[in-house]
């Protein structure tokens, strides 16, 4: 796992200027990712997944005010200039975006698309670059590299799209990559193969990966250490064996639930209640209270802190109804509080 | 575009939809669909599927993207050509629309689409809408006055209260559009319901409440529901029978139960195998090797055969035919045929 920590977030918060006023959408968000190491984000829209990971490299729109430390090997990025961060961006830290075809120019051959940051970031020469971007294409394994850098982003299918994507962000041979929800547009059988391409490369060339998702199986299979937001919040964060194995947070706990793989065939979903708050709506107190099966009226009125649990566990939730020493709830018992779900692998002979 | 379908002359009389109880609802017999293509050749997206579909029966039809599954599913609406076969909906033939309006015998055939936001007027209120399919249901208009209760009764029955009528889409979440989506539907009346990727694009707390939500009112109204879907494990929540598509030819149908839990096609059982398993103790998914090849030009012999882990000799020469697993359980695989020797010792790759 981690040798050393690659990037370490402190104490981030993030205003954003909409058009009702100022809102906070991310709200004192702290976590380090350690080299060589995969971060899971776990959050549904809304969450401040996404604006947390745009706003690591200053990608965050006109108006937003970001406060805080994001410290990427000793140097903090949010006090960097432009032209600074123009140089981290693409070259220490690369991102990889949900949907291939609006990340990929649909005009450029690859090799142009390909070719350009690296020239650019590295100062190869037009061969050099050529050079590199085959080497890339085949480490992401494009079956004819030769070939790909000739055509244009629509001769390939979504997964292959993908692995190009990947293959761009890995050029200049960054320290991070930044995948927000990489898989989600592409199907299973193709997402695993995405999955275990990211895993190899952190094996292999050691990069860090920050890996953002709705999809708690995504993050199960492939993240050392997981945190999960709620309404601008981290609201549980540890190893991601121990938080999916037996969450603390109810909101975790709740999602956990809702995944079809968590109980037989034609056995219901559970799902949570209600939607997620948007950001005009936020609801006081622990922002998750409306939709909590366990809250208690101080759950309305107090944030609850994000503290120790043990073990590197944080969790924030006062009442923390589903801790293990603690015998099931009387106010509701709803919810089960420890899910164990069934693996699906052993139902495949 | 609206969810219910229009029709434009009011026909007097209803006609008792779905056959009055004998037989299937939906009835798809051995049916082809091609894309014809300027300068190319032509895309067979559907070859030789038949299905059929109960009132009060779940139906989920899954497969990678491009396996044809939504254009089998359009086919069942109408709202593709046929190049051969039939579909019938309670015995009356459904064909695309000409200039001519849908036949009245049809109205209760309805669809839920993937983006609630692109089915709903974005510039209408919710209840004006809602009111449309009321009045398309009853087909002889709806006096002043009546639309009230008859919305507020449609939005009560996918959980939302009367007070949505007075809002506009934007105002809500996506899983609660989708809902208003569903009771849009939901109020015209209809027997039979087709759903292409009715949860794909929503967050991951609402795909388990809308899945739930469909099954629930499929239920309670003994509506026959075709779940179109390319989550396997939501299908096996809700679906008592599955059919998997691949490349246009239906692979696999049975007992969500059996072939859940003893794939008898290897299609499915690597796509069976690549969803990412949720909670403590998980591994990588497995990838599929491969793309889904050009439909246009499909491998002979079987269609799976190029990323077959278990492909042997005969099955680039010969396509298979769906072969009887048990009286409810069809598989295209030669390893599925009866009296045949299976290859044991297996040449497979």
């Amino acid at each position: 796992m981690s040798t050393g920590t690659l990037l370490e977030v402190e104490d981030l918060s993030v205003r954003l200027r909409t058009a009702r006023g100022i809102r906070l959408a991310v709200d004192h968000v702290s976590f380090s990712i350690g080299q060589g190491e995969i971060l899971g984000i776990a959050g549904e829209s809304g969450s401040g997944k996404t604006i947390t990971a745009l706003s690591l490299l200053g990608l965050l729109p006109g108006g937003s005010r970001t406060t805080g430390r994001v410290v990427l090997d000793g140097r903090d990025l949010l006090t960097l200039h432009r032209r600074e961060l123009r140089s981290v961006r693409g070259r220490q830290v690369s991102m990889v975006l949900q949907d291939p075809m609006t990340s990929l120019h649909p005009l450029l051959r690859i090799e142009v698309q390909m070719t350009e940051h690296v020239r650019t970031h590295l100062a190869m020469s037009k061969d050099q670059a050529r050079e590199r971007a085959l080497e890339m294409l085949a480490a992401v394994r494009i079956p004819d590299p030769e070939q790909a850098l000739a055509s244009h982003p629509h001769q390939f299918s979504g997964g292959m799209r993908q692995r190009i994507a990947i293959a761009m962000a890995l050029a200049c041979e960054p320290r991070l990559i930044i995948a927000d929800e990489p898989t989600t547009a592409l199907d299973v059988t193709v997402q695993a193969g995405i999955l275990s391409l990211l895993d190899q490369l952190r094996r292999e060339r050691g990069v860090s990966v920050m890996i953002i998702t709705h999809d708690l199986g995504v993050l199960s299979s492939i993240s050392d250490r997981l945190c999960v937001m709620y309404g601008g919040r981290i609201v549980e964060h540890g190893v991601t064996r121990e938080v999916l194995g037996s969450p603390r947070h109810p909101y975790t706990n709740g999602l956990m639930q809702a995944l079809p793989g968590a109980s037989g065939t034609g056995v219901p979903m559970r799902p949570i209640g209600g939607s997620p708050p948007s950001l005009d709506d936020m609801p006081s107190g622990c922002s998750f209270h409306p939709r909590c099966d366990y809250a208690q009226v101080s759950c309305s009125s107090k944030v609850p802190p994000l503290r120790p649990i043990g073990g590197g566990r944080l969790l924030a939730c006062d009442p923390d109804p589903l801790a293990p020493d603690r015998s099931e709830p009387s106010s509701s018992g709803a919810a089960t509080s420890v899910p164990v779900p069934d693996p699906l692998a052993e139902q495949v002979p | 575009m609206t969810g219910a379908l229009e029709q434009e002359t009011p026909v007097a009389a209803r006609v008792p939809p779905g056959g009055g109880g004998k037989g299937p609802l939906l009835e798809l017999d051995d049916i082809d669909v091609v894309y014809q293509r300027r300068g190319r050749p032509p895309v067979q997206a559907v070859l030789g599927a038949s299905l059929t579909l109960g009132a009060g029966e779940i139906v989920g039809l899954v497969g990678e993207s491009g396996c044809g599954k939504s254009t089998l599913g359009r086919a069942a609406m109408g709202l593709v050509p046929l190049s051969r076969g039939t579909v019938r909906y309670g015995g009356t033939p459904v064909e695309p629309l000409g200039r001519k309006a849908r036949p009245q015998a049809l109205r209760s055939l309805q669809m839920v689409f993937q983006d609630p936001y692109a089915s709903l007027n974005p510039r209408r209120r919710v209840g004006s809408q809602i009111a449309d399919a009321v009045a398309l249901g009853r087909g002889d208009g709806l006096k002043s006055g009546e639309a009230g209760p008859a919305v507020a009764q449609a939005l009560e029955r996918v959980g939302l209260g009367p007070e949505v009528a007075r809002r506009y889409p934007h105002e809500f979440s996506g899983g609660q559009c989708q809902r208003i989506a569903i009771a849009r539907v939901l109020a015209s009346g209809p027997r039979c319901l087709v759903a292409d990727e009715p949860i794909s694009a929503l967050d991951a707390s609402a795909q388990a409440q809308i899945a739930n939500l469909l099954a629930s009112v499929a239920a309670d109204a003994g509506l026959g529901l075709l779940f179109i879907s390319h989550d396997l494990s939501v299908v096996r929540k809700i679906a008592e029978r599955t059919i998997v598509m691949y490349l246009g030819r239906i692979v696999e149908t049975g007992a969500t139960d059996s072939v859940w839990s003893a794939p008898s096609h290897p299609y499915t059982e690597a796509l069976i195998r690549a969803i990412p398993k949720p909670g403590a103790g998980a591994s990588l998914p497995v990838e599929l090797p491969g793309d889904v090849p050009d439909p246009s030009r499909p491998p002979s012999g079987c269609r799976f055969h190029p990323r077959c882990p278990k492909a042997f000799d005969r099955c680039p020469k010969e396509e298979p035919e769906m072969y009887e697993v048990s009286p409810t359980w069809r598989s295209r695989c030669f390893l599925a045929e009866p009296g045949v020797a299976r290859p044991m010792t297996g040449p497979a790759r």
